[in-house]
């Protein structure tokens, strides 16, 4: 092989690494779920088709907002460890795409309340959190700030972790 | 486009399959090749190494956990946890690999890993779930689920594909000295991962940490390729 196309495949690297430098990713303006950003506007849908503003769902409390939906197997593996690891200080929100029927009825196998499961009909609320991968959980901490997030299942001593964290965070 | 990480084939999630559909490619080729043992050694520790460091280090954390639940290993979180567990594990076994077959490894060896394992990433790739920024270009959005952005790890697939269609033409058409092969893959590489980070959302300074395993790539290619 000629030292030519050596020289080519070089040019060509350094190129589309220096188009790296210079074409760089506008900055996100407003929310972008990311830790410190607040989650208190962003309204998900309750059963009977209101719109809530999550900081009225959260009222003062650490929470667990967790994005799931009924096909998900990995998220019916952890939804029972969900409601075990809520203390009486934090809350839990379950959010989804399903219809609020037949996602209410699943959760009944599971023993876990309907009030918990809130909706996204027209998937705002995931886009604005940029949920790809379900199960995906943000902790929230008792003004509503994203002190972390994660993405898949969680095993109970992660959850645990993540709300303990959620409910010392005191970040304003 | 499809969001990978939502598509599931039986209780598998697309990522898993085609990882098993890509080690299944590499192992094939490397039989119509007749690559040395050494070689398939090498890919077996790198994908057993892996994975068994990713879930292992998952079990580490909470052992009981996965003592009564082992069906849930098939789902573990996407952290850097586990990336660090993967890579330790597919480190440590290349290292037994490399120090078991000391004395016969060869130049030509790294030309029958890459003409396996390009095709095998490309494929594979088609699981990944990077996902670049917003966008509505036709094919490479993805438009289920009212999401609409870039499908970088379709555009990063296709990219590896042509990288493949490149070296397995000049294995066929050129007279090569050993290793010039795996320069060219290690180069291509580089490009086409650089090229796909240009449509996702993170950023670095001045490059990710991506972007600079690229450099890597590049410099151990370019060195590679002068023979």
């Amino acid at each position: 092989m000629r030292n030519v196309w050596r020289n080519v495949l070089g040019a060509v690297f350094v190129l589309v690494l220096a188009l790296a430098v210079v074409i760089r990713p506008s900055a996100h303006q407003g929310f972008t779920a990311q830790v410190g950003q607040s989650v208190g506007n962003i309204a998900v849908v309750s059963a009977s088709g209101q719109s809530v503003a999550l900081a009225r769902l959260l009222d003062h409390h650490a929470a667990l907002i967790n994005f799931w939906a009924t096909w998900c197997p990995a998220c019916r593996m952890e939804l029972p460890n969900l409601t075990a690891a809520v203390t009486p200080a934090s809350r839990l929100l379950l959010v989804s795409q399903g219809s609020a029927g037949s996602t209410s009825a699943f959760l009944g196998r599971y023993h876990i309340p309907s009030r918990l499961s809130w909706y996204d009909p027209d998937g705002h609320v995931f886009n604005a959190f940029f949920v790809t991968t379900l199960p995906t959980s943000y902790f929230v901490n008792r003004n509503g700030i994203i002190v972390s997030k994660i993405v898949g299942p969680m095993t109970p001593a992660l959850l645990r972790q993540n709300l303990a964290a959620a409910e010392q965070n005191q970040e304003d | 486009m499809y969001i990978p990480s939502q598509v599931l084939l039986g209780p598998l999630p697309l990522f898993n399959v085609l990882l098993i559909a890509a080690a299944a490619l590499a192992f094939v080729l490397q039989e119509r090749m007749k690559a040395p043992g050494r070689v398939q050694d090498l890919l077996w520790a790198l994908i057993l190494g892996g994975l068994l460091g990713d879930k292992g280090i998952y079990i580490a954390t909470d052992p009981a956990y996965f003592v009564h639940n082992p069906s849930h290993l098939i789902f573990t979180p996407e952290s850097r946890l586990g990336l660090w567990g993967a890579a330790a594990g597919a480190g440590l076994a290349l290292l037994s690999v490399l120090v078991y077959h000391r004395k016969r490894w060869a130049l030509s060896d790294l030309d029958a890993i890459a003409l396996t394992v390009s095709p095998a990433l490309a494929l594979w790739a088609m699981g990944f779930n990077w996902i670049g920024v917003a966008t509505r270009i036709p094919l490479l959005t993805i438009a289920t689920r009212h999401l609409n952005h870039f499908a970088t790890y379709f555009l990063w697939a296709i990219l590896m594909a042509v990288g493949s269609g490149v070296i397995w033409i000049l294995r066929r058409s050129h007279s090569l000295k050993p290793g010039q092969i795996a320069g060219v893959f290690l180069m291509t590489t580089a490009i086409t991962t650089v090229l796909a980070s240009l449509t996702a959302a993170s950023r670095g300074n001045p490059f990710t940490s991506l972007q600079w395993v690229a450099v890597v790539l590049a410099l151990a290619g370019y060195r590679l390729m002068g023979g």
